[in-house]
């Protein structure tokens, strides 16, 4: 028997996905999906403290 | 035996758009099984649940990216879900280490000589063989016989040169034969007993 037959009978065991997976995919996948606030970024921007990067004189 | 599970060439070379939420979705029914097959057989199933759902979360943000006149969705998602794995292939090299052990310690147990019983016997030896690989050389060639992927669209879903491919995979399987012949050149016969030789009786 070659290596890629060897490899093709090597960890058969595996079962199919189970329901919790595919429940835990599709959540992902949901998330990813989840449209970002407008202007968030610059939200963010505006929270950052002012004056922080003073340049010597 | 004939290699059962060979590249599918039925599969289509050019694929279909994926940007909607409708194509996209019907792609993660067509493909999620095989994607997490792929990671169980590489990580175990736990952390393919965990892998699986963030190669298809990654995808969807992803989604532009991919050219479906460069070959089929599937391929391109194994190349996401590859690159994730690249993480873990420490995790991946512990599994192959403890199932190399745990499968020397039961092959006793193994009787007969038909393909499945070789196969079998075989196991832990090449356990041991491919987490001697490196991560790369694993990648290669694992995508050909567990995802059945061709060549080529090994090359697709790694960003890799076809020639590349094709000489990692020719050194990977090399290494394996290598590995394998200087282990155990007859994987059927019995395992030697490590247990010390009765002493020979006075005379």
């Amino acid at each position: 028997m070659n290596e890629p037959d060897l490899l093709t009978q090597f960890h058969t065991d595996i079962a199919e996905p189970s329901a919790e997976a595919w429940q835990r995919a599709r959540a992902a996948t949901a998330t990813a999906r989840a449209p970002t606030p407008p202007h968030a970024g610059a939200r963010a921007a505006s929270a950052t403290p002012r004056g922080t990067h003073r340049v010597a004189r | 035996m004939k290699f059962k599970h060979g590249p599918r060439r039925d599969l289509p070379l050019v694929g279909m758009p994926i940007t909607d939420a409708c194509s996209f979705e019907a792609a993660f029914s067509e493909n999620f099984p095989s994607v997490h097959r792929f990671l169980a057989r590489r990580v175990g199933s736990s952390l393919a649940d965990d892998l699986a759902a963030e190669t298809f979360a990654l995808a969807y943000r992803r989604r532009v990216t991919y050219d479906p006149a460069r070959g089929a969705v599937r391929p391109w998602l194994l190349g996401i879900a590859t690159h994730l794995l690249r993480g873990h292939w420490r995790e991946e090299r512990r599994l192959l280490a403890l199932e190399a052990r745990l499968a020397t310690q039961s092959r006793g147990a193994t009787a007969g000589c038909d393909e499945a019983a070789l196969a079998d016997a075989v196991a832990p030896h090449l356990a041991r063989a491919l987490e001697r690989l490196s991560g790369g050389e694993r990648d290669v060639l694992l995508l050909h016989p567990w995802a059945e992927l061709s060549s080529d669209e090994i090359a697709a879903a790694l960003g890799l040169r076809a020639g590349t491919v094709r000489s990692r995979l020719s050194r990977a399987r090399a290494r394996l034969r290598d590995e394998l012949d200087a282990r155990d050149p007859d994987p059927l016969r019995p395992t030697p007993t490590t247990e010390p030789l009765p002493k020979e009786c006075p005379t």
